[in-house]
């Protein structure tokens, strides 16, 4: 019964994407570029060149870490909407690390980093979940907007303590040295180690999930917060737990992007992941297996899609607008599944 | 599921979708521009490469990624005309990107061309400086140019040092004997090398023309793209007894336009042959022949002579040249301004003097114009 209920899911996600690719190429139509040329990137491209499949893995990188997160406090009913600013201030102060932690040796300075990467996030959730747990505050509001302060935090810290020495007006830090940055496993693209550490975090957050405690109040008290009382669960304990650890893994997000992917930091630096992982979590079913395939459905589909842009020469507006379409078709379609099943 | 549940989802679907739309929308509102006639471009462009040359280059692929979209008819608008230019006349292989404004943001369509064998890819700002200096050591037979860059280390970046400063001394002097109520108005977008030398040179040639002169001067802080912001900025000007204004280029010139034009006072601008658009208003533009930037790039890459290459582009290699008068520009004033600008181009005069500690230490005495 169990089964036939994820068939049906996986089935209802998969129509929910093809309206989303029906819609998106519509679009295409609509604007008159090259429907087949445009259709083929989007479908094929991810895997028709090394580069192109390893690009789906830099975004399962940052996307799975993030989405594990998002998923755990998705399992106690709570959400963490502010995963954009997490990973925004775990990015910062991950550079910050390197460029003012200069005596130590490289290995450890790289440890330091992802520690407070994602001590940053975690720093960034405290009041968030402080308010939810003491004083029942709506978490989507204030972590929502966090991720505004968060954007200006970045821009402050551009044109102040990690603005590059030779950035001559145009807000940039310095590059990480070569020995700061996690090391690419696969030359001539952008994928470095970062992946071993996201899978290796599938597996603790499996265990956790399935195997401890604290994995069962967490989804005691997203099934019913009633039950969970009344079998004794500390609730405040548990909803802060989950949401610094949902925090403290976006902030480490960005610190192995930003060390493994991109080694510098500018205004344009943040990409929007902080929400697609929502819609990631989402798509998983907030399962720790499902966040993972669903992150890479939804990084092949965005890779798919960037990689339109320079076949067809159809603007990046509009490509940003089918990713837009099918994503927003996943998370619709994963609504209609849930408010079915009730 | 009960009802709040059901809410907060719906607002989190809708939160996403707003997001992700916000990606969507066009950065720069395009104005409604006639194209040019290229005819004039196009002689010169062929006239300097041999027919072996001509095919060595018709076989590259080439790309090029900008900042914003085409539409400011400004930096944007004559990078992606001149290199369509190229393309129609040699036939290589053109792919575009648009509206990556920063490096991060470009760097995964760079690396995704290098890495599927392009030749050549254009960079058109120093913000794609750094990320080309990181990637192309993994990408040794592609060079990438580098538009307004000069940061010297890996060879195969090839730096185009964009000189604005000649020009912008041009609408100096052009600014100082049009104005009546000795105030001028600069806007830029990034205060970058580059534009902070042009704002420079127009000042003192304002002032060698006109000693009473007086500047304000503004930048958009975080965005060449802010045409709000610029028109804002012109008409507080314009409130403060501005009647010309020197705009620096980008979506800050779509804004400067539309003040100038609302508000009955003269501008130049920067980068793209503009002043059609509305000749009553623009006196003047900076034209920059981008493809002759590039011909020379690609011409320098067939012939494997792309290392570690510094070009300059400025009035004295032609690159740079006046545009179109405004109709508001006396004929005596043409010829005089003509008249300077053969003496940059023959190399007969030295006019100005910048000092480069100014850009970041504007305090010193040296640095008051």
């Amino acid at each position: 019964m169990q089964s036939l209920a994820r068939l049906r899911g996986v089935g209802f996600n998969a129509l929910a994407l093809a309206v989303g690719i029906l819609a998106g190429l519509g679009l295409i139509a609509a604007i008159g570029a090259d429907l087949k040329a445009a259709s083929t990137s989007l479908l094929l491209s991810p895997i028709s060149s090394t580069y192109g499949f390893a690009e789906i893995f830099v975004r399962v990188t940052v996307l799975l870490i993030m989405g594990l997160g998002i998923a755990l406090a998705l399992r106690a009913g709570l959400w963490n909407v502010g995963a954009e600013g997490q990973y925004i201030v775990g990015s910062v102060m991950a550079m910050a690390t390197a460029f003012y932690l200069t005596s130590a040796p490289p290995l450890i300075r790289i440890a330091l980093m992802m520690v407070t990467g994602a001590a940053a996030g975690l720093v960034w959730i405290v009041v968030p979940a402080i308010l939810k747990a003491k004083f029942g505050a709506n978490e989507i509001i204030v972590t929502l907007l966090l991720n505004l302060v968060a954007s200006n935090f970045l821009l402050y810290a551009l044109d102040g303590p990690i603005r590059g020495k030779a950035s001559f007006g145009y807000l940039i830090s310095d590059i990480l040295p070569p020995e700061l940055r996690i090391p690419k496993i696969l030359p001539q693209t952008r994928l470095g180690l970062g992946i071993i550490i996201a899978f290796g975090l599938v597996l603790v957050f499996y265990l956790v999930s399935e195997r401890t405690s604290f994995g069962l109040q967490v989804r005691t008290i997203g099934r019913n917060l009633e039950a969970a009382k009344y079998a004794g669960v500390k609730i405040p304990r548990v909803i802060i737990t989950t949401l610094l650890i949902s925090g403290a893994m976006a902030g480490l997000a960005g610190a192995i992007h930003v060390s493994g992917v991109i080694f510098t930091l500018d205004p344009g630096y943040p990409s929007g992941y902080g929400f697609i992982a929502i819609i990631v979590a989402m798509l998983g079913g907030a399962s720790v297996i499902g966040t993972t395939i669903s992150a890479i459905v939804v990084s092949y589909f965005v890779v798919g899609a960037e990689a339109m842009q320079s076949s067809t020469q159809i603007p990046f507006a509009i490509v940003y607008a089918i990713e837009g379409i099918i994503l927003f078709s996943l998370a619709a379609g994963q609504y209609l599944m849930i408010r079915r099943r009730r | 599921m009960n009802r709040a549940t059901t809410a907060v989802a719906l607002i989190v679907v809708l939160i996403i979708g707003i997001v992700i739309g916000i990606g969507a929308a066009p950065m720069v509102s395009p104005p409604t521009p006639t194209p040019p006639t290229p005819g004039a471009v196009t002689v010169t462009v062929t006239s300097t490469v041999t027919a072996e040359m001509k095919s060595a280059i018709g076989k590259l692929k080439v790309g090029l990624i900008m900042p914003i979209t085409p539409e400011d008819y400004s930096w944007n608008y004559q990078a992606d005309y001149s290199i369509k230019l190229l393309r129609d006349q040699f036939g290589f292989e053109l792919s575009t990107a648009e509206n990556l404004f920063d490096g991060t943001k470009a760097e995964p369509v760079a690396t995704d061309w290098a890495s599927k064998g392009y030749n050549v890819i254009i960079g058109q700002g120093i913000q794609y400086q750094d990320m080309f200096q990181k990637i192309a050591p993994q990408f040794p037979k592609t060079v990438f140019v580098c538009v307004d860059c000069f940061k010297q280390g890996e060879p195969n970046v090839y730096n185009v040092w964009w000189y604005m400063a000649d020009g912008g001394w041009l609408m100096g002097l052009l600014a100082g004997k049009m104005t009546k109520t000795n105030k001028l108005g600069l806007i830029g977008g990034g205060r970058v090398p580059s534009i902070w030398g042009a704002h420079e040179a127009f000042k003192r040639g304002a002032k060698s023309v006109n000693p009473n002169v007086q500047f304000l001067e503004t930048w958009m802080p975080f965005s060449w793209a802010d045409v709000a912001g610029a028109k804002k900025s012109a008409e507080q000007m314009v409130d403060q007894g501005v009647d010309f204004l020197f705009s620096s280029g980008d979506g800050v010139d779509v804004g400067v336009r539309q003040a100038a034009k609302e508000r009955n006072v003269q501008m130049t601008g920067v980068y793209a042959e503009a002043t059609h658009l509305d000749p009553d208003h623009i006196a003047q533009n900076i034209v920059v022949r981008w493809d002759m930037v590039y011909l020379t790039a690609m011409y320098d890459y067939v012939r494997g002579d792309y290392k570690n290459k510094w070009l300059q582009a400025d009035v004295f290699s032609g690159m740079v040249s006046l545009g179109e008068f405004g109709n508001a520009v006396p004929q005596d004033l043409r010829d005089y301004l003509l008249g300077k600008q053969f003496e940059l181009r023959m190399g007969l005069s030295t006019p100005f003097a910048i000092d480069a500690t100014c850009f970041d230490k504007p305090e010193q005495p040296q640095c008051k114009v």
